[in-house]
């Protein structure tokens, strides 16, 4: 997790840094929030990372790990398919169109989403 | 009418602009070059063949020569740039006292030229505007447009400055070379954004007074 | 578990259309993904050759005005947003798990959704063609105020805008799934510093995505508000600025050519390392520079603006100049990958040199057009679009044909031919050069970008009409291609696990691989773990 951690941290600073150096150059504001957005964004991520995922321990960061050490560990259970991807861009698609043509097909899409939640919610029970 | 073909370099500013290219272009080039041949000699070189059966090592890392392709371009990067900051400045930088300044609107499709002290030209495709310049004065121009972002581009003159609305965008321009130059639009504008041209004529200072005076009495 | 084992508990896959519309599985997530772009590009590689046969001419009356607007819109849209980036994007789907020794993505629904979002965001953009006043026409950048409801007046715009909002969401749940994949699902041993160097570049990649899509979506929603819901945040007559505008569109913009090109680094070093049967040269150095790339790629936007006067030149003209170097870093590694090799000349390996020779010429190019001064002459001109056209087309497509040939035998488990593979490649980069090359000149003498038609006059009309007849040629390239596909599809040939002898883990599986990717993992002590069982071997055999 460290070289992710540093990834995102380095980021945050790096754009941090430029933030700070493009507004005494520049004086512009909207790049400056941009950028100044950003690192804060990057930041959020990097403590997260800090304080939930501080214990994770993979076997992975092992350098001599093999397969019999992660063997017979459950990490989750894989689905093949499902239908809601699907109808998630199908509803999308009828909201997005909806908003330009007309707010009946928008209002088909988030009931169509709606629907979904719920036989999904029905089908995990 | 000179155009759409090598530009003619015809203002002082276009001279350093001009220097500017020559230094980009040949040295953009020159990486090219050597960087193409190292790629072609790699490439040819190392081909399997009988006599070349396997890779030679597996070796994947020399800090040193690393270290030097990092420094070098990074050299070359800031010195480049020292370059360029320069011209920019040399071409930027704006008389105390313009001998002519010229109001440009752009618009869909055409252009206003509004002289200080001189006629308002306005022309569109159908008969482009002719604006007419001093040969050796220097001449303030402020780009504005008043509907879209239209660019005032003199190709000739290695030049252009974006008429943006509800902004006004300043610059010199003090012409070197007689002649009649095609001037177009620079951003996309709609429909007849490739027909919204325009023409700059040079002309000796004598001759200019002499349009001025004539321009006046339309 | 045994493949025996595996196959006792695991259910029979399925392959009719409903398993394909309801799939979540990484593999035909990456195909769907693939195989729309391609869909994509053919539609947008026609509009293109619609373009250079108006352009052949000056005065040409083939396309009209209007309906000439909506097809350089709709060509430029579709390669950026529909062809090349979710290209990289499936094929990082189909290669992540697989190259970091995963059964899945992190989130496989997540990910089946990002591609619906992605089909049906580009099939809208496009839908806006069927409306009143015809598709979005103001280019792919969509500048204000023409892009305004007072300007811009048909749906079509706003199609375009919901459209890509859905890609724009759709790129960033992708984007997720990898970082997520590539940071927690590894298999034992494969360190962060040992991935395939294709996945790193993919994190970096995602990392843009992250840092750029949300600017886009923020704009794309700004304009609609702008269009529709009575805000005036970029028109000037009611004190908004069409420059914010080209702010925060360009913020997202320049971080996105870096997305569109990252990925294809990615396949360039897998190509070249294999070919050559040598370790990428400089590993470590080729991560480092991604990240360089990544991060100074956010603060270069402004200079697609040097020539409004609104901005800092200089400050931008220096960030773009430094983007040169870890550029350069890369070429000198993949040039040291196949120094002292011995390579095998595939149509993947060709289209990989290929494409060291043509992004060269556009990175070059591309540090031309960062010099104030020299772009002055050159913003939208044909010499920027040469120089994008060298970098996507000459880069990102020539390694997107070297993803194909290198990495189909996996995915469908018949190779497709080399014959017809290399006679395809010689006709794409001669036909790629003679289109573009021209495009320097065209712009240096003064042809704007976006143009119906110009005058005659000059060097223009030669140096369209060459231009015109490279798009046949490349044109036959992309029929070549098809009929490879038909062809090599009959015959069949049977590819076996490791057709190209490659040392990254997708090799160590079937072809195609099965549902949960792998039977058995070999250990992981390298970044070429099958290399080291092969030099294992070796060492038991003596």
């Amino acid at each position: 997790m460290k070289t992710a951690l540093g990834l995102f941290v380095s980021s945050a600073i790096f754009t941090g840094t430029i933030a700070v150096v493009y507004w005494f150059i520049a004086h512009e504001p909207a790049g400056t929030m941009l950028l100044g957005f950003m690192s804060a964004a990057l930041i959020v991520v990097a403590l997260y990372m800090v304080f939930a995922e501080r214990d994770a321990d993979l076997y992975a960061d092992d350098k001599d790990a093999t397969m019999a050490d992660a063997a017979g560990e459950h990490v989750g259970t894989y689905i093949t398919h499902s239908p809601a991807p699907f109808w998630i861009g199908v509803a999308l698609a009828c909201v997005m169109l909806g908003l330009v043509v007309s707010p009946a097909a928008a209002g088909l899409g988030v009931v169509a989403l709606f629907l979904l939640g719920g036989l999904l919610i029905v089908r995990s029970r | 009418m000179h155009g759409q073909t090598w530009p003619a370099i015809g203002s002082d500013q276009s001279a350093a602009l001009a220097d500017d290219w020559r230094i980009f272009t040949y040295g953009a080039l020159a990486v090219a070059v050597l960087v193409w041949t190292l790629i072609l000699v790699a490439a040819v070189r190392f081909r399997q063949s009988p006599r070349n059966p396997a890779p030679r090592s597996q070796k994947d890392a020399n800090p040193p020569l690393e270290i030097a392709w990092t420094i070098a371009p990074l050299l070359l990067v800031i010195a480049l740039f020292v370059v360029t900051y320069r011209i920019e400045a040399a071409v930027e930088a704006r008389a105390s006292a313009p001998q002519v300044r010229v109001a440009v609107n752009g618009y869909r499709w055409g252009w206003t030229f509004a002289y200080a002290n001189g006629p308002t030209l306005d022309g569109t495709s159908a008969k482009p505007p002719e604006m007419v310049l001093p040969l050796g004065q220097t001449v303030a121009l402020q780009v504005s447009s008043s509907d879209v972002v239209h660019s005032f581009w003199i190709p000739d003159m290695l030049f252009k400055r974006d008429a943006v609305p509800g902004r006004t965008s300043e610059f010199d321009l003090t012409p070197s070379k007689l002649g009649t130059f095609l001037g177009r639009c620079g951003e996309f504008c709609g429909l007849n954004h490739a027909l919204m041209t325009f023409s700059v004529r040079v002309v000796s200072p004598a001759d200019y007074q002499r349009w001025l005076r004539y321009e006046a009495t339309q | 578990m045994t493949a025996a084992a595996a196959a006792r508990v695991t259910p029979p896959e399925r392959h009719d259309l409903l398993s394909w519309i309801t799939t979540t599985d990484n593999k035909r997530v990456g195909i769907l993904y693939m195989g729309t772009t391609l869909l994509f590009m053919a539609v947008a590689g026609l509009l293109a050759m619609a373009i250079r046969t108006q352009l052949a001419r000056p005065g040409a009356t083939i396309l009209e005005p209007h309906a000439y607007n909506q097809i350089f819109t709709l060509h430029g849209t579709a390669m950026i947003f529909l062809v090349i980036a979710p290209f990289a994007l499936g094929l990082a789907n189909y290669l992540i798990p697989l190259q970091v020794g995963a059964p899945d993505m992190a989130f496989p629904r997540l990910n089946a959704t990002s591609y619906w979002m992605f089909l049906f965001g580009g099939l809208i953009v496009f839908a806006g063609a069927a409306t009143n006043e015809g598709a979005a026409s103001a280019g792919w950048t969509s500048y204000t105020p023409l892009s305004e409801i007072t300007i811009s007046t048909g749906l079509g715009q706003d199609f375009w805008i919901v459209g890509l909002a859905m890609v724009s969401v759709a790129s960033i749940m992708a984007a997720i799934n990898f970082v997520t994949t590539a940071f927690i699902h590894r298999a034992p041993g494969m360190t962060m510093w040992r991935l395939p160097i294709f996945t790193w570049e993919m994190i970096a990649t995602s990392l843009l995505i992250f840092m750029a899509f949300p600017s886009l979506t923020a704009t794309l929603l700004l304009l609609f508000v702008d269009r529709h819901l009575g805000g005036h945040v970029f028109d000037p007559a009611f004190g908004g600025s069409p420059i914010l505008y080209q702010h925060l569109f360009w913020f997202f913009g320049h971080p996105e050519v870096y997305v569109l090109i990252l990925p294809y680094f990615g396949v360039v070093s897998e190509v070249i390392s294999t070919f050559s049967g040598r370790p990428l040269f400089g590993y470590t150095g080729m991560v480092l520079a991604a990240f360089a790339i990544a991060g100074l790629s956010m603060g270069v936007w402004a200079h697609h603006m040097f020539t409004t006067g609104a901005v800092n030149n200089p400050f931008f003209a220096f960030v773009s100049f430094l983007i040169a170097v870890p550029t350069g870093i890369k070429f000198f590694n993949w040039i040291c990958t196949m120094w002292g090799g011995s390579i095998r000349y595939t149509t993947a390996m060709l289209y990989a040199v290929g494409f060291l020779m043509n992004f060269l010429l556009g990175g070059v190019t591309g540090v031309m057009v960062a010099s104030p001064p020299l772009d002055f002459q050159a913003q939208d001109s044909y010499f920027v679009v040469a120089h994008f056209h060298y970098t996507i087309g000459g880069g990102s497509f020539f390694a997107l044909f070297a993803a194909l040939y290198y990495w189909w035998p996996k995915v469908y488990g018949w190779r497709l031919g080399e014959r017809l593979g290399k006679a395809g490649f010689w006709l794409t980069f001669a036909g790629f050069n003679v289109t573009f090359m021209p495009m320097f000149f065209m712009g240096a003498f003064g042809m704007p970008r976006r143009v119906y038609t110009y005058a005659a006059g000059g060097a223009l009309p030669l140096l369209n009409v060459i231009a015109t007849a490279g798009a046949f040629m490349l044109l036959l390239g992309g029929i070549l291609f098809v009929v490879n596909v038909v062809v090599s599809a009959r015959r069949h040939e049977p590819a076996g696990d490791n057709p190209w002898h490659g040392y990254t883990l997708e090799w160590a599986t079937t072809s195609p691989p099965p549902e949960h990717n792998f039977h058995a993992l070999p250990p992981i002590r390298s970044a070429r773990p099958l290399f080291d069982v092969e030099q294992a071997q070796q060492a038991k055999a003596t």
